[in-house]
């Protein structure tokens, strides 16, 4: 079994922490057993750390992707 | 009303296209973090020199990988990261903005402005980039006036040349460099890159207000890394000014890059690399100082026609400790460098500024730039200026001198006088030829050494007055034709023998 955080933005109850795991088991292919923790700074959503590798899915992250793209517009003539 | 409009319309689409996939990146965690260089676990396909991002946004450069982990240095909150915090890559290396938007600002080396007001860049440069390769350089062809008769006269600076200046605390480097920088405010196709490296923000404050005041700062681009700033940021200033000038020179400017100053560089990297646990060598430089200088000054080129023509001159500066020009950095920074200008606290103190060494200052490549016009007026100067500084000390023994030596002597000190100047009383092409001709006819020879630098401001204001013309044909061409040398010769003889008169006409 390999080393794994869950961190999100909420508190999660039971059922959502075994829907996350089963769903990540299942795509990699290996069982996966998190271990949580709190991070406010996510805004909503979490982040999975696994072996070396992360997972974003939080808010936060998809916030400063919208930003990105809304600081790139350009408007003609000006 | 109707660009709001339109402005809301493509805000509007922007959201509702906006898709977000998940990203996977890796991520390590940190294990210990000393000054502003952390040791981090895991990020095991990390690129050298790629961009970390830590916890709270901040960003980190690795510079060291091994096999357990990774070595980086903060560029910024090194004070908020804690042993754990997750770093995960970015998968791209330290880039700057760069064009035309950077010209009148001061930014610090990761592209954010200080100056307080909003910058925004539509073209970025990796920070770190090779040098033009040999085929697309060109060899140095074209003069850069410094606007400083000692300088243009005597040690001569070509486009694309790497120019060292080199001289102990207070005596005047960053003035010469400043000097330069000021003179290229009339040139149209040239720009202006100050890199300061580990300078106080006051001195930084004081620079950006001398260019500004000059009117220069329109065409310059401030880098700065002052002394409270991390190492790393110290580190990267030099590269990224080099990155900021080597966008110009590809579009076919000129460029004129200032590296104030090195030897605080170096000291930069030395405390990086220490707290790196990287070997040390002489003076607790790591080993590959020399390379950390010649990777830098190597991006300096004068390029091919085919490639733009464009231009990068480079004149870094070096401090010297009690005028110990053997010492580690400078000895190595004078083999990368085409030259030095090697200036002297004595000269500065006895007035002499720019304090120019004349003997021990040279310039490789700078003479086959110069125009013709100096090149004809300047030929014996630097061994008259040499000559007569050891007379000088000779004869302040009080020993007989015979005739030729007290003329030599009177010549020399008269000469001296006139290569006296101020960093913001730059001097075209024209004028420094014309006071070189002036001198050359022994027309200063009447005049006291103390009314030296008057008289020659009063002629030159005379000259701009009458022949206006012929100084302009000289500007313009490079080169003095005999009878462009008699008019100047008459018109100057004219105002020192009319004295007060000559100005009334």
């Amino acid at each position: 079994m390999s080393h794994a955080i869950l961190r999100s933005a909420a508190v999660l109850d039971a059922k959502q922490l075994a829907d996350v795991e089963t769903i990540f088991s299942t795509r990699l292919k290996q069982e996966i057993k998190f271990e949580l923790m709190l991070d406010p700074s996510l805004v909503g959503g979490f982040v999975a750390l696994i072996d070396g590798k992360l997972y974003d899915i939080s808010l936060a992250a998809q916030l400063a992707e919208l930003k990105k793209n809304l600081t790139k517009i350009k408007m003609e003539g000006n | 009303m109707s660009q709001f409009s339109a402005f809301g319309d493509a805000l509007r689409q922007s959201i509702q296209s906006f898709d977000y996939s998940p990203r996977v990146d890796e991520y390590g965690t940190v294990r210990s973090i000393m000054d502003d260089v952390v040791q981090i676990d895991g990020l095991s396909t990390c690129h050298y020199g790629e961009v970390l991002q830590f916890d709270g946004g901040h960003l980190g450069l690795a510079l060291d990988l091994r096999e357990d982990g990774v070595g980086a240095v903060m560029l910024s909150g090194a004070t908020e990261i804690v042993s754990g915090s997750f770093v995960r890559g970015t998968g791209h290396v330290a880039n700057i903005g760069v064009g035309d938007s950077l010209l009148g600002r001061i930014i610090n080396p990761i592209g954010q402005p200080l100056d307080g007001r909003e910058l925004r860049c539509d073209k970025f440069r990796p920070i770190e980039s090779p040098a033009p390769s040999i085929m697309d350089r060109s060899p140095v062809n074209q003069p850069l006036a410094t606007g400083l008769l000692a300088i243009d006269s005597m040690i001569p600076i070509g486009r694309g040349q790497r120019e060292l200046i080199i001289g102990d605390r207070q005596t005047g480097k960053t003035s010469i460099a400043l000097a330069a920088m000021i003179n290229q405010r009339t040139e149209q196709n040239t720009y202006c890159v100050y890199c300061a490296i580990g300078q106080k923000g006051s001195t930084v404050a004081q620079i950006a207000d001398t260019l500004k005041n000059a009117g220069a700062m329109e065409r310059c681009v401030i880098v700065a890394a002052t002394a409270d700033d991390h190492a790393s940021l110290q580190y990267l200033a030099p590269y990224a000014g080099c990155a900021i000038a080597e966008h110009f020179m590809l579009q076919g400017k000129d460029v004129l890059v200032v590296y104030d100053d090195l030897s605080k560089h170096a000291a930069a990297y030395r405390s990086m690399s220490l707290l790196l646990r990287r070997p040390s060598g002489r003076e607790a430089y790591p080993g590959d100082v020399f390379y950390l200088h010649s990777r830098l000054l190597e991006r300096a080129a004068k390029l091919s026609d085919a490639q733009g023509g464009g231009s990068i001159t480079a004149l870094p500066i070096v401090e010297t400790m009690a005028g110990d020009i053997s010492a580690y950095i400078p000895t190595n920074v004078i083999s990368i460098t085409d030259g030095q200008i090697y200036l002297e606290s004595e000269l500065f103190n006895a007035g002499i500024r720019p304090a120019v060494n004349v003997g021990l200052s040279v310039s490789r490549v700078g003479r086959a730039a110069q125009h013709k016009a100096m090149k004809d007026v300047s030929g014996s100067l630097r061994l008259d200026v040499a000559q007569y500084r050891d007379t000088a000390i000779f004869a302040q023994f009080g020993a007989d001198i015979d005739q030729s030596t007290a003329q030599m002597l009177r010549h020399g000190e008269r000469l001296t006088q006139l290569l006296k100047q101020r960093q913001d009383d730059v001097m075209s092409l024209a004028q420094q030829v014309a006071v070189l001709v002036a001198f050359d006819a022994d027309l200063f020879d009447t005049v006291a050494p103390k009314d030296i630098t008057e008289k020659r401001g009063d002629m030159l204001r005379f000259l701009r007055e009458h022949c206006e013309g012929t100084m302009q044909a000289i500007n313009a061409s490079g080169k003095l034709s005999p009878s462009d040398r008699e008019m100047l010769i008459a018109y100057c003889k004219r105002f020192f023998g009319g004295g007060s008169s000559a100005k009334s006409e």
